[in-house]
């Protein structure tokens, strides 16, 4: 078991190295919205709050970040602790009277999608921040092929990844865990819940708005209604919900799943066919909530169980 | 100007009001969290310019087409999926809803490209004047048939068996099964009857609104806004909501900036939305709540 | 003796249904009272108020002179004050053992050898065969118990009890009820609300008749007990 992990790891790591330059750009997106699922995760996932406003914290961090090290020339960690800064400020502001007021379930997605269009509609207005025409980045990228950015992104992916486990099997983890199954059982065991919802809140936006920067630093080019769009969103949340939000694995599966299937039918398509790549998206939505409600790593793990026991009932 | 603009978002809000109170039914009544509900005002919209412009059909004509597509295009869906999703709890119904706003979105992009389309109906492109103000006959028109239908929509609510079995179902799932009434029936023909209310809407917007496939998702968002603003569920509520966001907008255009118009709208929405909340934790609320009653055995 | 908890004239109304009237009630440290009245008078609703999960309208509510009004209910459980709900909703994805162990470790019990203390509760409650289970996956009583010695592992000084004796069996009602005396002889303030007379009769020191929203009469078990209105409540 663990020889194989070793051998899956290592097939993983050295794949960009002898992959054609387009797969290895499907393989940083893969990467980007696996490491993007599992910080969305830990809000909607661990915590149970369905965040429908994640676009909100990834536009901003790859704004204010792109602003202040290209426009106002500040150093790169300097940037980043401040974009972070301000995300964190950000989610903090939203969480506290959001999680107060006792917003949760349906209500909870629609503030959060209240807030992420409030965002879009000032950036789209905003001179300052390139308004509609969006904020291009020096056309010169700081790394000369994708192999670095490649490995940039499986470092995030894995730390993202990590970080998580080792959230999920504390004592702050379960304490989530409760908080999402039932709150008032959490705060009868003394638990405060909603510092414990602004917490992963909090933990959840910072790794969003890191991987924002990652791509603002990738695609050189910010627009308001792509950063900070609704589609963003969703996509996030859709490569989380459709792998599974139980664990780990579950959100980098679902975008190991759904953005080869995105991104290849659009190229496969081509231009003729725009549209098919959103139809092949949201049937693999559709599917995943009739016949695997609870993400596609637990279906997978269901169906083999299954099997291995009509499979050893037959041998019996 | 400023009446003027008043005169505008009172007409537009009649208008959000016939796209809402389907989701009031949906949403509000039925407890179906339903994403998609915008897209299948895009869709009406969509159909109505493919009539027109196949066979010269006046959208209003059209809508009364779109009717009964849209109720049995609702039928199906509510029995064929989202039903499956009912003893879930209510993010897989949003994920579910949102990957059918993306399917209807994509099939509407790859059939009428992503382009904005309009219909120019002759007899409907003059303006009618009331004094100093100046307002579109075919916004005119449009108003007067939304505010028909949501008539319409309301007295089937109030005054008939499957409006009663309806609301009896929405607020007491067990009863209404012990009583009698069939309950999956009932749920999926009421799904029906707000997707074909929306997507009526739709044709009926077509001759003053531009349509791409992005519009879905506007929509949407606006229907939601109406429906909590109102009182999720309440039909006077959603009325009085809707104006207030057509007014809303219409203020907002012009006294911010035609880009920042939509700002006021998701300001009040956060508003409201806090107002709901009650704060308290209640321990008899289960944190997932399936969004109805489980009928399968 | 100085009280343990001390509720001074609360309120508590539903829109128009006034469900908690001027109610006032004192428990002494050490003892355990007993709840009893018809359904409807306000029971539960009673102890969702002193957890902090609903909020009063009006009135003082004590723990050793600290005032529990508008606390969150996980600062009142800190404080002292731990529940058990009567309807608890069940708890998805999550072993019996990491929720003792979470109480455990959020009580003031860190020092403690926390595997031996949850083992040995569990057996004292009956549960230690469910111990690895999912709790959503074990029988309505037990979770019953569970949550009961969940409650008692945030090392509360007044444990309030829900309903917990119904729907048990004989046996583990025997086992509840011999359980809470041993608690109460370690120190333990304990309040009960049930219909079980028999149980409550065997455990309880004293009792309190809690009819629409307010204490009818509260005194030793025995004469509670020889109350006409209380005997004519439940047929005794």
């Amino acid at each position: 078991m663990k020889r194989s992990l070793a051998v899956a790891v290592l097939i993983v790591v050295s794949l960009p190295l002898w992959l054609e330059d387009y797969y290895q750009h499907i393989m940083i997106l893969v990467c980007l919205f696996g490491y993007l699922g599992i910080c969305w995760n830990i809000l909607g996932g661990l915590a149970g709050q369905l965040s429908l406003g994640a676009s909100l914290f990834f536009g901003a961090g790859a704004y204010t970040y792109s602003i202040l090290h290209y426009r106002e020339a500040l150093p790169f960690g300097m940037s980043v602790g401040l974009a972070v800064l301000l995300v964190l400020i950000l989610a903090i502001a939203i969480g506290i009277p959001t999680f107060r007021f006792g917003l949760s379930g349906v209500q909870f997605s629609m503030a959060t999608i209240a807030f992420a269009e409030m965002a879009r509609i000032l950036v789209l207005h905003e001179p300052f921040l390139g308004a509609a025409e969006g904020f291009s980045l020096p056309f010169q990228s700081v790394y000369p092929s994708k192999l670095e950015y490649c490995y940039i992104i499986i470092a995030l992916l894995v730390s993202a990844a990590v970080a998580f486990w080792w959230l999920e099997g504390r004592n702050a983890g379960l304490a989530l865990k409760l908080v999402r199954e039932h709150e008032a059982t959490a705060e009868a065991t003394g638990i405060n819940a909603r510092a414990s919802k602004l917490a992963a809140l909090c933990m959840s936006a910072a790794g969003i708005a890191i991987g924002g920067i990652f791509y603002a630093e990738y695609f050189l080019y910010l627009h308001p209604d792509s950063e900070f769009g609704f589609d963003v969103s969703v996509r996030i949340a859709a490569a989380s919900i459709f792998g599974g939000r139980v664990s780990v694995l579950g959100p980098v599966i679902g975008s190991a799943i759904l953005t080869p299937l995105a991104e290849g039918s659009r190229a496969l398509v081509g231009v003729g066919g725009r549209g098919v790549h959103q139809i092949i998206h949201g049937l693999a939505l559709i599917v995943a909530c009739v016949f695997f409600p609870s993400g596609i790593v637990d279906g997978i793990r269901r169906v083999i169980s299954e099997g291995l026991r009509r499979y050893h009932g037959r041998d019996a | 100007m400023l009446a003027q603009a008043l005169l505008s978002g009172l007409i537009m809000g009649g208008i959000y009001a016939l796209v809402s109170i389907g989701l009031t039914l949906i949403f509000g009544v039925l407890k179906i969290v339903n994403f998609a509900h915008g897209d299948f005002v895009m869709l009406g919209m969509f159909l109505a310019y493919s009539c027109f412009r196949q066979w010269g059909l006046h959208p209003f004509n059209s809508a009364l087409i779109a009717f009964p597509v849209f109720f049995v295009v609702g039928f199906l869906i509510e029995r064929g999926l989202i039903e499956k999703t009912h003893r879930r709890e209510q993010d897989i119904q949003i994920i579910l809803t949102l990957g059918i706003a993306a399917v209807i979105q994509g099939l509407c992009t790859f059939l009428f490209t992503p382009a904005f389309r309009t219909v120019t109906v002759t007899g409907l492109a003059e303006v009618v004047s009331i004094g100093s103000l100046v307002i579109s006959k075919a916004k005119l028109f449009g108003f007067l048939a939304a505010v028909l239908f949501t008539c319409l929509f309301v007295a089937i609510l109030k005054f008939t068996s499957l409006g009663r079995a309806v609301r009896a179902s929405a607020d007491n799932p067990v009863g209404a099964l012990l009583v009698g009434i069939d309950l999956p029936f009932v749920r999926s023909t009421a799904f029906a009857l707000g997707i074909a209310t929306v997507g009526m809407a739709g044709a009926l917007v077509m001759p003053f609104l531009n349509v791409s496939p992005e519009v879905g998702a506007l929509f949407t968002l606006r229907a939601f806004v109406i429906v909590v603003l109102g009182g999720m569920g309440s039909i006077q509520g959603t009325l009085a909501a809707s104006l207030c966001i057509g007014l809303l907008e219409s203020m907002g255009a012009a006294l911010l900036s035609d880009s920042l118009k939509q700002l006021p709208i998701f300001f009040v929405f956060v508003v409201a939305l806090y107002l709901r909340g009650s704060g308290d934790i209640d321990p008899e609320i289960k944190s997932y709540q399936p969004s109805a009653l489980d009928l399968r055995r | 003796m100085v009280a343990m908890l001390k509720v001074r004239n609360i309120s508590k109304s539903f829109g128009g249904v006034s469900v908690i009237r001027d109610l006032s009630l004192t428990v002494l440290p050490g003892e355990i009272l007993g709840i009893i009245g018809p359904n409807g008078a306000g029971k539960s609703t009673l102890f969702k108020l002193i957890g902090g999960f609903l909020r009063v309208d009006c009135g003082q509510m004590n723990l050793l002179g600290l005032s529990l009004v508008r606390m969150a209910p996980y600062a009142i459980c800190r404080a002292g004050i731990a529940l058990t709900f009567q309807h608890q909703p069940p708890i998805r994805y999550f072993k019996v053992r990491d929720l003792l162990s979470l109480a455990c470790m959020l009580g003031r019990s860190r020092k403690i050898a926390d595997a031996g203390v949850i083992e040995e509760l569990a057996r004292a409650l009956n549960i230690e065969s469910v111990l690895d289970s999912d709790l959503a996956a074990i029988g309505h009583p037990q979770v019953k118990r569970v949550h009961l010695a969940r409650a008692f592992l945030t090392k509360p000084k007044i444990l309030f009890v829900d309903e917990i004796f119904a729907g048990q069996d004989a046996e583990d009602s025997r086992i509840i009820c011999s359980w809470l005396l041993e608690a109460r002889r370690s120190g333990l303030t304990i309040v009960l609300a049930d219909h079980q007379i028999g149980y409550l009769a065997a455990s309880c020191d004293k009792m309190a008749f809690l009819v629409a929203g307010s204490i009818d009469l509260t005194g030793p078990t025995e004469e509670v007990l020889n109350d006409s209105a209380v005997r004519q409540a439940y047929l005794l």
